[in-house]
């Protein structure tokens, strides 16, 4: 008599077929939500970095305030040091600090530490102006984003 | 045919055919279900791109105003800024904690809302600027900040109620800070 009961090959096709397609249902969630936490994440860095562009526009920019007497076209005071280095903003003082460093942590001016992402700026000096580029990390997710060739003038004329 | 039909013996039983109409369903059940939060997954996805540019739209309105903008000032302990636009018409960029939302108002006009506030609910802005290097203000550029550093602190929201937290920083440089003379104050 013939065996109405599935083969052990038919189950197996079966749990193989549901299988695969519980685990393309589940990766395109997955996916969904992936591009979701990236482009958020993305966001939050190109922001930084865009801040970071405009802040050192502003410590160059900071040169001109020098009491009067002197010429208008100032010489901005860049840190001697020629390679790698970080731009904060205090709120508290109202300064904008530069200090020495190869790798720097997102500070935020309410004191809050994004330690997950870091940035870098590199600086080329020339005779009349700076080669920077700005390139930021994000540890977790291994993403970055870049600036790259923003030249900057040492000085700015007063119009 | 018919009674052959009738007379076979090897038809399943009413209860094989229930108990494979109740895997069968259970199957459709998951499955459906399965694809249904996808669904709902993507439509949130969506949603929350809807509201990232919409918050993109809403700094980089303030961005482009603040950088043409003059006589910048501070109010209410960061919560707020007032300046001059490029026109030299008095704004305030002001914000409501009851509501929860970024007020932007040019003089004589009704204040309206940065970001959509279906889509983006603030719940914490700090402005700040940088502080004059010497006490002399006889020329612009001695006292104007040479920095406007914005901290945002968003909700942005689905449609379908869900939402995330949004927290970045935005500075702005402003272009007239190295003029010897504030345009707006002639």
């Amino acid at each position: 008599m013939k065996s109405k009961g599935a083969s052990f090959g038919e189950i197996m096709i079966v749990f193989l077929i549901i299988s695969v397609a519980l685990i393309v249902f589940l990766r395109i969630t997955s996916d969904y939500l992936k591009s979701l936490v990236f482009v958020k994440e993305f966001f939050i860095l190109n922001s930084l970095l865009q801040s970071k562009y405009q802040l050192l526009i502003a410590y160059r920019n900071k040169a001109l305030e020098r009491p009067f007497g002197g010429e208008t076209i100032q010489t901005a005071v860049w840190p001697s040091f020629p390679n790698n280095f970080c731009i904060d903003f205090d709120a508290s003082t109202g300064k904008i600090n530069v200090n020495s460093a190869s790798t720097c942590e997102f500070k935020l001016i309410n004191g809050l530490r994004l330690n997950y992402a870091t940035y870098t700026i590199s600086s080329a000096p020339f005779n009349d102006y700076y080669i920077f580029s700005i390139r930021a990390y994000d540890r977790l997710r291994r993403i970055s984003s870049e600036i790259e060739n923003i030249y900057i003038t040492k000085w700015h004329p007063a119009f | 045919m018919a009674s052959s039909f009738l007379k076979n013996k090897n038809s399943y039983t009413l209860l094989e055919v229930t108990i494979v109409l109740l895997l069968l369903s259970f199957a459709i059940l998951i499955v459906s279900q399965i694809y249904l939060n996808v669904i709902n997954t993507s439509i949130i996805v969506n949603d929350y791109y809807q509201s990232l540019e919409n918050v993109r739209l809403g700094t980089e309105k303030l961005w482009r105003i603040l950088k043409y903008g003059w006589s910048f000032k501070v109010l209410n302990n960061g919560q707020g800024l007032s300046f001059q636009k490029k026109d030299c018409t008095t704004t305030t960029i002001s914000f409501d904690s009851l509501n929860r939302i970024l007020n932007y108002q040019e003089e004589n006009l009704n204040p309206e809302s940065v970001f959509d506030p279906d889509l983006v609910k603030v719940n914490r802005i700090i402005f700040v600027t940088d502080t004059p290097n010497v006490n002399e203000n006889y020329a612009y550029f001695q006292y104007a900040p040479k920095v406007i550093v914005i901290f945002y602190d968003l909700e942005i929201r689905s449609k379908r109620g869900v939402t995330t937290s949004l927290v970045f920083e935005q500075a702005v440089a402003p272009l007239n800070s190295t003029y010897t003379s504030n345009l707006c104050q002639r």
